[in-house]
């Protein structure tokens, strides 16, 4: 029985359940009028489908969430459960004379911490190796040795009070693992006899199952939503932290960026202040200044394409174009980055000379092999725009006896315009939040102080510094530098969240003057 | 109303012929649109034509200002000369063409900028004002021709698209006037257009008659009885029956014209 209620069985013996009671629903459906179908209010296969929903749904989402809930409670007891006599967690009278009390109460928590954790990885080493293991020794320096060669991570020194924990958190955990597959083997078998039983000719099944399916379908459409909200969550923690720590003004306003790698609360530079220097403008002017130049390559171009597309080209012409043009939207953004480096910073140096150009990688480089990638989304998007100005516009001004190119930059181009300004939002969202390219083509400086104005020097953007921080260029996963990082996405995202509502909005006003 | 319908007879006897088209033929791609249709149209005449839908009117008007070319799979064959010239020749150019062969649209078309900027949109591009105040003359005199001048003079830089349906079908007349074309074709200008705003245009029409040699296309028997001089019947891209209006309608010769004008094909 033990052993039956693990969460793989219990979802392989609910799924049968299922299968089995959408085949006998439907048998029981059609039985239930004595095959007179059209006597039943839903179709069989309704009521199949509602044995199958009352059977899984309720099983499914108990499983799902115990496997969540279950690391919680056995976390929770295991730190109620932590004896503060046992020797791991002691600091040595020695230290403590020369600690205030407040960092003997910091250093206390975090040594409870660690020991905690230490017993999880024991335990789960524990747990991995199996019964093998012979856990009743006193040579723990062997039961280590044991543990590794079964493969598993021992990750500290084991000792008596860890190893008595280890094993109740063992323990704990089996008897919790079980808790939640049994609920669910009860829902299970209780949903399919409840479902069973309501089988008739009145039970309207259909209209229960579209409701089930109306909501996975909200689900699925809510899913995008909930993980954006998600992921700004897990970004403005960190973000807020850092802005407490480092001063928001400091960092809106600072022109320097050079990592240091100090640990958040203990400032190593002087006056008490970070050694690190965490400016964002040199980023963002980086940022601004490659999406700029971006821009200039990919909007005319795009426009121009889009125009001669929409406008002038033959069928044929476009048939082929069109998708060419849709194929290289698809290329990943690093071969372009590779392409950069490779091709045209090695080109543009050739060109303008070492003086101006010392290294492949600048402000151009990037800047318009990012505009190359553009090209396509700007075309694209304003091809969309510019077709959808009605054809009676094109009518009435060819009927006055415009030509055609008169007609594209009196009438169409002013009509679509704010479509198409749209259009070179978006595009200017997507060159600030491009990474590859730049990671690739602006350069690496680990530190700038300043905005540089050659076109042809390097610079910094604001992914590029995320990449390289996260890294771990020289900074630990407790330093200020990694706060910053979150500091940096933060911005980013507001930037671009803020870029794309406006050419919604543009789009949007755009649209109203023809529907 | 007979006395003067008469004396436009009289009148439109006497005019001569603007447009005149010979053996005209339209496919689009291999369907035949347009069958071997001869006609003479008289200058400073409203000329009305009548049909079953799809029977060709509009192929045919559309093919005299060369606005089919807009079409890839169009093709016209055949002969169609304004004041003697063949405006399919090669030499022509059909942007200097429609200059001079105005049109207006069944669904009012204004485009999105202001009602001074849609008047005065084809005048600058044929250059035909040489100053903003000749510009300023220009944009009032088709206004007042349109019969919209009224209406609008307070509020010469609102958008055009704000204007009611048949507000803007008269912009659009006055947008076309403005370039000072020599013919003016109509395809169902009022087929939008409340009772009330169709009389306006209607007899926007009848004064324009004095200047233009006007072509129009209509559903709408009574219309062309009220409007035209000359009446022509289309069917199945054939032109069955041409002549004058008070003949076409009192007295038609065809019998497919009879039972189409009678109700009873359609
Ligand atoms: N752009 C086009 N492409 C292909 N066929 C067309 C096109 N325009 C018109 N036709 C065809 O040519 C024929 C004549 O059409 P046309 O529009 O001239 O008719 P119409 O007399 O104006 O009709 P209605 O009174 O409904 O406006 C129809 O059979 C129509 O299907
Ligand atoms: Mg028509």
């Amino acid at each position: 029985m033990n052993t039956f209620l693990s969460l793989p069985n219990v979802l392989l013996a609910v799924i049968v359940l299922a299968i089995i009671g959408f085949v006998l629903g439907r048998g029981r459906a059609r039985a239930s009028v004595m095959g007179d179908l059209p006597k039943l209010h839903s179709r069989p296969i309704h009521h199949g489908w509602h044995v199958v929903l009352a059977t899984a749904v309720p099983a499914i989402l108990v499983l799902f969430f115990w496997s969540f809930l279950q690391g919680l409670v056995s976390n929770s007891i295991l730190n109620a459960n932590i004896d503060p006599s046992l020797p791991d967690l002691q600091i040595p009278e020695a230290q403590r004379a020369l600690l205030s009390e407040e960092t003997i109460v910091v250093r206390e928590a975090a040594q409870r911490g660690l020991f905690a954790e230490n017993v999880k990885t024991l335990a789960a080493a524990l747990t991995g190796a199996g019964p093998s293991i012979d856990i009743a020794t006193s040579d723990y320096e062997a039961l280590a040795n044991n543990l590794r060669d079964a493969g598993q991570v021992v990750s500290a020194d084991i000792t008596p009070g860890m190893l008595d924990a280890a094993l109740d958190l063992q323990a704990l955990q089996t008897r919790l693992s079980m808790i939640g597959p049994a609920i669910a083997m009860v829902l299970a078998v209780g949903g399919f006899f409840w479902a069973f039983g309501r089988i008739g000719a009145e039970f309207r099944a259909r209209n229960v199952v579209e409701r089930w399916i109306m909501g996975f379908l909200i689900f699925a459409s809510t899913m995008a939503i909930l993980t954006t909200v998600a992921i700004l969550a897990a970004v403005t923690v960190p973000s807020l932290t850092f802005f407490s720590e480092y001063g928001f003004l400091n960092f809106l306003f600072g022109f320097d960026w050079s990592i240091a790698g100090d640990v958040v609360g203990q400032p190593e530079g002087e006056n008490g202040e970070y050694a690190s220097q965490l400016g964002f403008m040199p980023l963002l002017w980086g940022t601004l200044y490659i999406s700029f130049v971006a821009l200039i390559v990919a909007v005319p171009l795009g426009l121009m394409a889009a125009i001669y597309l929409s406008e002038f080209a033959t069928a044929r012409f476009r048939a082929w174009v069109k998708p060419a043009l849709e194929i290289l939207a698809g290329v990943p953004t690093i071969v372009y980055g590779l392409f950069a480096l490779v091709t045209v910073g090695p080109f543009l140096q050739a060109v303008v000379g070492t003086t101006i150009m010392p290294n492949t990688v600048s402000v151009i480089t990037a800047g318009t092999v990012m505009g190359m990638m553009l090209v396509p989304f700007v075309s694209s998007l304003s091809d969309d725009v510019i077709n959808s100005v009605p054809q009676a516009m094109r009518d009435g001004s060819l009927g006055l006896g415009a030509t055609k190119s008169e007609t594209v930059t009196k009438v169409i181009l002013p009509a679509a315009l704010p479509g198409i300004v749209g259009a070179i939002v978006l595009a200017a969202s997507r060159a600030i939040g491009e990474t590859m390219i730049v990671v690739l083509a602006a350069g690496a400086l680990s530190s700038v102080s300043g905005l540089e104005a050659n076109p042809f020097g390097a610079v910094v953007t604001v992914t590029t510094r995320i990449v390289a921080v996260l890294q771990g260029e020289s900074s630990g996963f407790d330093s200020i530098d990694t706060l910053a990082v979150f500091a940096l996405a933060f911005t980013l995202f507001f930037i671009t969240l803020g870029l794309n509502l406006l050419a919604q909005r543009i789009v949007a006003k755009y649209r109203e003057q023809y529907d | 109303m007979k006395d003067t319908t008469e004396t436009d007879r009289a009148m439109s006897t006497q005019n001569d012929v603007k447009i005149s088209a010979k053996g005209v033929q339209v496919y689009y791609d291999k369907n035949q649109a347009i069958k071997d249709v001869d006609v003479e149209i008289e200058g400073r005449t409203v000329t009305a034509f009548i049909g079953p839908s799809g029977c060709g009117k509009s192929t045919f008007l559309r093919c005299l200002n060369r606005m089919n070319d807009t079409i890839s799979i169009c093709r016209v064959e055949g002969d169609i000369l304004i004041d003697g010239e063949d405006i399919y020749d090669p030499r022509v150019d059909p942007v200097q063409l429609r200059a001079k062969v105005g049109m207006v649209f069944q669904k009012p078309n204004p485009f999105p900028k202001s009602i001074y900027d849609n008047v005065a949109y084809g005048p600058k591009i044929h250059g035909l004002a040489k100053s903003k105040a000749d510009l300023d003359d220009i944009v009032e005199k088709a206004l007042r021709r349109g019969a919209i001048w009224d209406e609008v003079k307070d509020r010469l830089h609102a958008p055009g698209t704000g204007l009611s349906g048949g507000q803007q079908q008269r912009l659009c007349i006055a947008r076309a006037v403005a370039t000072e074309p020599e013919v003016l074709l109509m395809d169902e200008p009022c087929s939008a257009l409340d009772p009330i705003a169709t009389a306006q245009v209607e007899e926007l029409i009848d004064e324009l008659r004095s200047d233009y040699t006007v072509v129009i296309v209509t559903h709408s028997m009574q219309q062309a009885a009220r409007v035209s001089q000359k009446t022509a019947f289309f069917h199945l891209g054939n032109l069955v029956e041409y002549g004058d209006t008070d003949k076409i309608f009192t007295n038609p010769e065809d019998p497919r014209t009879e039972s189409y004008i009678s109700g009873r094909i359609g």
